[in-house]
């Protein structure tokens, strides 16, 4: 990729840059100290010979040069926000192409092994044979879901998202996506625990909500060191439903909360639990709950175990919100 | 299959991908081969500080305690132990890295089987041979440096330090060949037991670990001198 070259260059760029920002300064001081001298002198030579020079002008002069000056400060320090942005961005979109490419290669490195496993030895009996199969099934699975959830990306970000979307039973369409992702990761119900009842309908698309809700659960289970376990209460308000996850893992730093949706963002730091991610998946969810006209908040326990995730999704009513019809007739 | 004196290596497998990991281990057992599994970086020093193995399969990207840090903590405590790095990463710099740190080859994900049944191979031979030939105490000075080949350790004036194996292979067959043009291609082939298209960037590297313990300044060796387009030469007459 060459990003690492990148970084070196924009940083040799930033110095310079800022080098030739102070020379202008110096050379602007310079100037306003000189008509402050002139200045200076003019009213000396004001007093010794009762003559009058008129000053007007100079003070003018060092106003347009005080202003001058905070002008280009100002614009020094805007340009520098942008180029620091930059520059993070650059290092985020190296960690992406860095994790990304770990998600891809390690389920490919499975099945290549399980692969030259099968093609190497004769004496494998068929039910190692089918657990082999088995385990690459597996690993095709994982690469699907990665590719898709960057395909998903696109979608979201050209605001022309493919999703269909239909008046539900909040509480229906809810607890039937959350039975089929309870059944896909093989967990109780008492592992994913349901409280609360909606009466109201919401318009969505099934399968977005369940790409929703598979992510969430995604990181409950990397970042949990136990078993994970997730309590979800259902709960409704005249205008809006919210279902809010809460799960007993690692948690995120209070810093973090609000950085977590960030595209290609990434907790640093003491390595946790896990390794997995691209640094896509809240980014994915903040845009599935943002095209329902929702919002998501982060938030820590008050025991600080674990993190909650509240999702507020519009309630459909006949004749109000023309924004909810509006995602009806998308198609 | 292999050897007999390969047959009772104990390797262990630093590795979090359970799917992966599943295959790796089925594999080296079937070559006879011991494995012990553990996924993580802290539960693989804990292990290691209660036993020691033949050679480390080792992970970079792992929770808790990365493959770096590992390697460089094995490499504190146990200079001989072999390690073999997995990378799914394709960076050169931490590939790079990861040799500068200690390990002593790395294979980046996905891999073929018999590569890394091979590579596996001669790092064992390798530390056999290294083993048996080293018995007797073996000692070498140049400049102010003195070596000792069987224990590994170092004298530079006052300084102490020990080599890994790896290392002293190394410096021993340049020595050998004192005064002689040795090719990275012979070096691979000789030192590492690698053969065929390999990367040469290994050698490199490993000569940049023995220029920054035994020249005063790495970039002008006096030792270890490179010949362009040509390989490597030891010569212990200072110029």
């Amino acid at each position: 990729m060459g990003a690492m070259t990148n970084r070196y260059s924009l940083a040799k760029y930033i110095v310079i840059f800022v080098l030739v920002q102070l020379a202008w300064l110096a050379v602007m001081g310079l100037w306003i100290a000189r008509y402050v001298t002139n200045h200076l002198v003019f009213k000396e030579i004001d007093q010794r010979y009762a003559i009058h020079i008129s000053t007007g002008g100079e003070v003018a002069m060092l106003v347009i040069g005080l202003v001058l000056i905070v002008a280009t400060l100002a614009g020094i320090s805007v340009i520098f926000r942008y180029l620091n942005f930059h520059f993070r961005q650059t290092r985020m979109y190296d960690n992406f192409i860095s994790s990304i490419t770990h998600e891809l290669k390690t389920p490919l490195a499975s099945i290549q092994l399980y692969l030259d496993t099968i093609a190497s030895y004769q004496d494998i009996n068929p039910q190692q044979t089918a657990r082999f199969i088995d385990q690459m099934r597996k690993e095709t699975v994982r690469l699907n879901k990665m590719l898709n959830s960057i395909l998903e990306i696109g979608q979201i970000e050209s605001k022309h998202a493919y999703y269909h979307c239909a008046i539900y039973e909040a509480d229906e369409v809810l607890r039937s996506v959350l039975d089929d992702l309870r059944a896909q990761y093989g967990l109780t119900s008492k592992q994913i625990h349901i409280s609360g009842q909606i009466s109201a309908q919401i318009v969505v698309d099934r399968d977005a909500i369940r790409l929703l809700f598979e992510n969430l659960f995604d990181n409950s289970q990397k970042y949990s060191e136990q078993p994970v376990q997730i309590d979800i209460a259902l709960t409704e308000t005249a205008k809006k439903i919210a279902v809010t996850c809460r799960d007993y893992g690692v948690g995120v730093p209070k810093s973090q909360l609000k950085k977590i949706f960030k595209k290609f963002h990434r907790i640093t730091g003491p390595q946790g639990p896990s390794v997995r991610g691209t640094g896509l998946g809240l980014y994915l969810v903040k845009g599935i709950v943002g095209f329902h006209h929702g919002r998501i908040r982060a938030l820590i326990p008050d025991d600080a175990k674990g993190l909650i995730f509240q999702i507020e999704l519009p309630v459909y009513q006949i004749g109000h919100k023309t924004y909810l019809n509006k995602l009806l007739k998308d198609r | 299959m292999t050897d007999l004196i390969l047959d009772k290596a104990y390797i262990l497998l630093v590795e979090d991908e359970e799917i992966l990991a599943e295959g790796i281990r089925f594999n080296l057992k079937k070559n006879g081969y011991a494995v012990d599994w553990v996924k993580d970086g802290r539960a693989a020093l804990e292990v290691l500080s209660e036993r020691n193995f033949d050679l480390i399969l080792l992970d970079i990207m792992i929770p808790y305690v990365d493959g770096f840090e590992v390697a460089q903590q094995i490499r504190e405590s146990s200079p001989l132990m072999p390690i073999l790095m997995l990378t799914a990463r394709t960076a050169v710099q931490d590939r790079v890295r990861g040799l500068e740190i200690g390990a002593d080859d790395y294979l980046t994900k996905p891999f073929h089987l018999e590569e890394l049944l091979a590579r596996i191979r001669a790092m064992l031979r390798r530390r056999d041979w290294y083993r048996n030939t080293h018995q007797v105490t073996n000692i070498y000075r140049f400049g102010i440096h003195e070596i000792n080949f069987s224990s590994l350790t170092c004298k530079s004036g006052d300084q102490k330090f020990r080599l890994t194996q790896q290392e002293a292979m190394l410096l021993k067959y340049l020595i050998t060949h004192k005064n002689r043009i040795v090719t990275r291609q012979e070096l691979l082939e000789n030192v590492w037991n690698i053969i065929g298209e390999v990367e040469t960037r290994t050698v490199d590297i490993f000569i940049a670990r023995l220029r920054k313990y035994f020249e005063v300044n790495p970039k002008k060796p006096v030792y270890i001198k490179s010949v362009r387009s040509a390989g490597y030469m030891f010569s212990d007459v200072e110029e």
